[in-house]
């Protein structure tokens, strides 16, 4: 074994190691507690919650809202895709930027600006508190970024050539559309398509938060119920299985379809062309359209976050309650809850960047390729599934700081591999062997050779762990100790007290929120672009 | 009748990219536009099938004005240079695409690609995925595609350039073929004067947006327009400058202020010293072999020095050539020729 394979099997071995213990030994735990509960036959309680009816009817529901939901964004999402990819025009790369905003957003910060927008003391005057349009909205609003992004970043890979073939064939703008692109698209937007699937029917932060009636709980809503309100870790168990499956299900019908559409198509540079008579009344009718669904809830937040309870505007009432309000226990105020905030987002980030880079390391130089299959799984694994898991296997965990920066860094490292992962394959060959015959050990290869090539992949990989950690709510919740509350939890916290002053906090914490996470995205769209 | 352009123009920006050109296909002629790359060649292909729009000039088809008619109305096929095939479709898909589009009756339709991939040499591959076939194969499909709808003007961008060298050789005779025996107009466009001259009825020679010279193979090759064509053309006994004036003096020829002076080597002969009465006599430099060919570089004292390329088989020379050995090089005066040095 030479010393570089010595190196790279390390490496392979933190990553596994990180893997096991974040992440299949609590997968382990919740398979073992709902499939052999304490006392009971070997899956008994998996039978008897999928036997209850309450239960069937949470899965049915959690299904056929994100079906829903899935539905409503890929009509939305798809139009927009196909002029983007046709179309040149200018402000093009900021409404695109535009676009992604909601995704990058904290799904706590996308409820509040609904609830801003359409709650009880919101900005149209209509309460939609516990109404399915407005889980719907929100579902629309999180992930057509999803849709569009996808669909369109395929066909602008694909270019204009195909059509300009299909127009020598005698085919116009509109046979070409039907017969070329549409079918072109198909296979990413079903991508797409599955990957809202599963956003929505994991669906937590948006329905606690804007509609918490137990009509509109999802299994993920649901899974929280049990653990931490009810604390019945048997059927939360058993469920969270079930949810696991379906999602574990999905993840493979996606990556297999991801798999499908790195096949290259025939090649074409991407050079849209300026849109012209119908074709402009479109794009403007649909940007508009797109924009307004995007911004409002956003622009409401900005305006109620300064709206004081009586009405004035502008006022810093809200703000001022975010310093202030009863001293009891686990009450958080903004100071406390950016600074629990920032340390565990440093922290994960910097376990994140660790693992996700020797596990990249091992992927590409190492013999681990089948470690590879394993940096999807966290994706699969919702966040209350995986506090849960935590609860289940390591209980004394939870009773000290550090469980909530391994779940972060966890839920973080699929986005960091996915990053470091292709520029570490980008790389020559040749490069390691040139430096190991000038005399540089693998150590030294990696420093002086390796990191700096890749220094803008992985300042992307950070910026996405950092927004990941900053955003992270399902986890936090099960895991974080009052007095560590981060933002989110503060947040959700604050709206779960009586009055419009904590209310008004809610909302300043959430625009506080908003910023940083914005500032961290800035930060990432000047350094590059990451593999999404 | 067949295709006419004229003063056709198209610029990028400060680049011309098209600079007025006029041309004419007549009908049932193969033309190819040669040039190399960067030329505007492939733009003029794209400005006739209407992909972009002229700045200036007109496309006439057949007495009629297409200038404005879109690219589907055109009635044309084209190959592009990268196949562009429809990933989506499997290889009869692709190749009755254009058929569909103008509605042609679904039996009908499966008889005309069944004839087309016969035609192209692959017939039973209809339902083929397009991404499991190899290159070749994929520019058959293209072709096919193209043909199908039995377009009245054909249009040929490249098409050989992504594949390999003997792939090439067999698809070009192939090509020819084909265009040969549908007897509709064709352009082709190509930066490979072997394709060019294999292929075609008349080759237009381009250089940065215009057209220098347009003929039949054999003529455009025989006298070239200018010294650039010549050397383009594959000529490599061209003199320029001083260096012409010096050499024309030696062979009693004058020569005007921008003209250069060509050596048309096929029509040289070597002999064995003394054998060739007056003829100079030739110091062989340098001797190549290039597969069972020689290559001579040649200089010849008479000529003020000049250096001549010969090429030729070992029969003609009487024993493996070497540097050092003397040759008698005929040169009849039909060999020369006068050509005009056009500043680049």
């Amino acid at each position: 074994m030479t010393s570089r394979n010595a190196f790279a099997w390390g490496a392979g071995a933190l990553a596994s190691l990180f893997l096991l213990a974040a992440l299949l030994v609590p997968l382990g735990a919740i398979l073992w507690r709902g499939v052999a509960p304490e006392g009971g036959r070997l899956g008994a309680g998996l039978l008897a919650a999928l036997g209850d009816p309450y239960y069937l009817g949470r899965l049915w529901f959690t299904t056929w809202q994100a079906l829903l939901s899935t539905v409503l964004t890929v009509v939305l999402g798809l139009p927009s895709a196909l002029l983007l990819a046709r179309y040149r025009f200018a402000g093009r790369r900021l409404l695109t930027a535009t676009f992604t905003v909601p995704f990058v957003m904290p799904t706590v910060v996308a409820g509040m600006g609904f609830l801003a927008l359409a709650g009880p003391r919101g900005v149209l005057g209509v309460d939609l508190r516990n109404t399915l349009a407005v889980v719907l909205a929100a579902h629309v609003f999180y992930n057509f970024a999803v849709v569009a992004r996808l669909v369109s970043g395929f066909l602008a890979g694909v270019g204009p050539r195909l059509e300009q073939a299909a127009a020598t064939l005698g085919a116009g703008p509109w046979r070409s559309a039907w017969r070329v692109t549409l079918p072109l698209a198909l296979p990413a937007t079903i991508a797409a398509a599955t990957l809202v699937f599963i956003f929505c029917f994991t669906s937590f932060g948006v329905i606690v938060i804007l509609a918490p009636d137990a009509r509109f709980a999802t299994l993920e809503v649901e899974l929280y119920r049990l653990t931490l309100r009810l604390l019945r870790l048997d059927s939360a168990a058993a469920l969270a299985l079930v949810q696991l499956a379906v999602v574990g299900g999905l993840g493979l019908v996606y990556s297999r379809l991801q798999a499908r559409l790195a096949v290259p198509v025939a090649v074409g540079h991407a050079s849209g062309r300026r849109p012209r008579g119908l074709g402009s009344v479109l794009l403007a009718g649909d940007l508009a359209l797109i924009g307004a669904v995007v911004l409002a809830p956003l622009v409401a937040l900005g305006v109620q976050g300064f709206t004081a309870p009586d009405g004035s505007f502008p006022s810093l009432v809200n703000l001022q309650a975010m310093f202030g309000g009863t001293r009891s226990v686990g009450f958080a105020t903004l100071g406390s809850a950016l600074r629990n905030s920032l340390t565990f987002a440093t922290l994960s980030t910097t376990m994140a960047l660790l693992v996700g880079l020797a596990f990249a390391y091992a992927v590409v130089r190492g013999h681990f390729a089948w470690l590879d299959g394993l940096s999807l799984l966290p994706l699969a694994t919702s966040p209350v599934t995986l506090g849960l898991g935590y609860l289940i296997a390591y209980p004394w965990l939870v009773a000290t700081f550090w469980g909530v920066p391994l779940a972060h860094a966890l839920i973080a490292f699929p986005f960091v591999t996915r990053t470091l992962l292709p520029a570490l394959r980008a790389l020559p060959r040749g490069q390691a062997g040139a430096a190991a015959t000038l005399g540089a050990g693998p150590l030294r290869t990696l420093t002086r050779v390796e990191l700096p090539q890749i220094v803008p992949s992985v300042a992307v990989a950070a910026a996405f762990a950092f927004a990941v950690s900053l955003g992270e709510f399902g986890a936090s919740l099960l895991l974080v100790r009052p007095e560590y509350a981060t933002l989110p939890v503060a947040i959700f916290d604050r709206l779960g007290r009586p009055g419009a002053l904590n209310y008004g906090a809610a909302l300043g914490l959430s625009l506080v929120l908003m910023v940083v996470t914005a500032l961290v995205m800035v930060l990432l769209q000047r350094r590059g672009r990451g593999e999404f | 009748m067949g295709l006419e352009v004229e003063r056709l123009a198209k610029s990028y920006g400060p680049v011309k990219a098209v600079d007025g050109v006029t041309l004419a296909v007549p009908s049932g002629t193969t033309l190819a536009l040669l040039g190399p790359s960067g030329c505007g060649k492939s733009t003029l292909l794209r400005l006739v099938a209407g992909l972009e729009r002229p700045d200036a000039g007109r496309v006439v088809f057949d007495g009629a004005d297409v200038t404005n008619v879109p690219t589907r109305r055109r009635d044309l096929g084209m190959v592009f240079q990268d196949f562009a095939l429809f990933p989506h479709l499997d290889v009869a898909g692709n190749v009755a695409f254009g058929l569909v589009e103008r509605r042609v009756p679904v039996a009908a339709r499966r008889a005309r690609v069944e004839e087309l991939l016969g035609l192209v040499g692959l017939a039973g591959l209809g339902r083929r995925r397009v991404h499991d076939l190899s290159g070749g194969q994929q520019q058959r499909v293209a072709l096919a595609r193209a043909l199908a709808p039995g377009p009245a003007l054909v249009l040929l961008d490249e098409p050989l350039s992504n594949l390999d060298e003997a792939l090439r050789a067999e698809l070009r005779d192939e090509i020819a073929f084909i265009l040969r025996q549908l007897e509709t107009e064709a352009i082709y466009v190509t930066h490979d004067q072997v394709e060019a001259f294999a292929i075609a009825d008349a080759v237009a020679v381009m250089r940065e947006g215009s057209v220098v010279q347009v003929g039949p193979p054999g003529a455009v090759l025989a006298s070239p327009a200018d010294a650039w064509t010549a050397r383009f053309l594959g000529h490599e006994n061209v003199w320029r400058g001083e260096a012409a004036v010096k050499v024309a003096k030696a062979v009693q020829t004058t020569l005007g202020r921008d003209e250069a002076l060509l050596l048309r080597v096929d029509e040289v002969r070597l002999l064995p010293a003394g054998a060739g009465g007056t003829a100079p006599e030739a110091v062989v430099r340098a001797a190549v072999r290039e597969g069972l060919a020689w290559r001579l570089e040649l200089a010849v004292e008479r000529w003020a020095q000049a250096t001549v390329v010969w090429r030729g088989y070992g029969r003609e020379l009487a024993g493996e050539p070497a540097p050092g050995d003397r040759y008698a090089l005929v040169a009849p005066p039909a060999a020369w020729q006068v050509v005009p040095d056009r500043a680049p």
